[in-house]
Formats: structure tokens, sequence, C-alpha cells
């Protein structure tokens, strides 16, 4: 499981950033991005020693100043569903259902005309 | 190369460069050392206080921040005793002139 894969399922999940300085920010993630940079909403941000807490509307973090980030331990169960699904999707659509022409061969040599064939030869 | 790889699904101690440990379970990992663990929990070892387990869920570490990556046993963890157990605060990594 890549770290970024995980934090991209967590959309709209809420979240609590540890950053560098110790500041921690508690919020509902909204996005992010291949470099960890991430926006939040409705943001609890309290200082690194924890006695000063004031709110955010929304922000934008950059990811080189985030040392963790922690969520619900439930998030792990959903993301590893979501894989399956997304994973049985994918092979359902590649070799499942409707295999029909993944099966050898299936060019039309004898000229039957219902598969596509040379319309001359099946009419003679 | 060397691949975190043997260490998917194990128990985990995770140290950071702000001398923190960490416990969980390892799910996952990128090139950049980014980690995922799942059932995370900080340890704080305090002199003259019993030791404190902080439960912290699901956790994605970012890569600047680890330090070392160690498995453990689960069974010898389970018998040892940690609340007697004291330490001082690990050092951070940064070699600060204070």
């Amino acid at each position: 499981m890549l770290p970024l894969f995980l934090l991209n399922s967590v959309k709209g999940q809420p979240i609590m950033v540890e950053l560098k300085r110790g500041e921690t920010l508690n919020g509902t993630l909204t996005n992010c991005d291949s470099w960890m940079n991430i926006t939040m909403k409705d943001i609890v941000v309290s200082d690194a020693h924890g006695e000063n807490f004031y709110k955010l509307k929304s922000t934008y973090v950059k990811g080189i100043h985030i040392k963790y980030i922690t969520m619900s331990n439930d998030l792990i169960d959903k993301f590893r569903e979501e894989q399956l699904k997304e994973r049985e999707y994918y092979r359902h659509r590649n070799n499942g259902g409707n295999n029909y022409q993944r099966r050898g061969n299936r060019r039309n040599y004898n000229g039957n005309q219902r598969y596509g064939g040379h319309s001359n030869r099946s009419q003679a | 190369m060397s691949s975190l790889k043997p260490y998917l699904q194990k128990n985990v101690k995770v140290i950071t460069v702000d001398g923190r440990l960490f416990l969980g379970m390892l799910e996952g990992f990128d090139n950049n050392t980014n980690i995922v663990i799942s059932s995370a929990k900080e340890r704080v070892f305090f002199k003259d206080r019993p030791t404190e387990d902080m439960e912290m869920g699901l956790c994605i570490v970012r890569g600047n921040e680890v330090v070392a990556i160690c498995d453990y046993d689960e069974e010898e963890e389970a018998v040892t005793d940690y609340t007697n157990i004291h330490a001082e605060k690990l050092k951070d990594t940064k070699n600060s002139l204070i």
C-alpha cells in the first residue's frame, strides 16, 4: 500500500496533521497531490505545547512541512475494500465477462458472412 | 538496493528525527520512505513517571522524518513491563549550536 494512494483515498475524512514545528492541525482533508501537499477545511490548530488553539476555515499545507498524518484506524479496511473492488473491476474488464475476442485466433478464414467474412466467397 | 519489503505486515518500531518512538504494523512504503503504519502508538518514556502509550490510529509518516525502522517480537513485547522502565527523551538528530 503506497502512502500517497492511501492519502488520496481518505479525501473528505477527518485527519490530524502534525507539522515539523510541532503544530497540529485537526480537520477534514479536501485534496492532496503527489508531493503530499494538502488542502484541508474546518481546522482546529494547536501550537506545539497544546496551549493555544484557533480555528481556520481552510488551509493549504506544503508537504515538506508535514511530520506525520494520522487518521482513524478503520480507514485501512475501507481502503483495502476499495482496492479489491477496483482490482476486480479491471480484471472483469480485461478478461472476465465477454472474453470472446481473447480466446485464441478468431480470424475469419472460412468466409462466414455473419462474422464478417468475404461476401463473394460465401455466396459461391 | 535495500528495501523495506521484508518488514511489510510486521510489527515495527520507528524512530523519527525528533527522537520519538512509534509502534505499529507496517502496511506500506514508497521510494521516499514515506510509511504507513496501522494501529500506531507513540511510546513516551519518562524519567520519573510510568511509560505511556498513545494510540494514534492509522498513521502516514513522512519519509524525511524516519531515522530507523525495526521489527520486533510481539510475544517478547507482551511480557516486557514497560511501566518500570525509565529513560530520558532521545535527542533529535539536528546538530544545534545551542
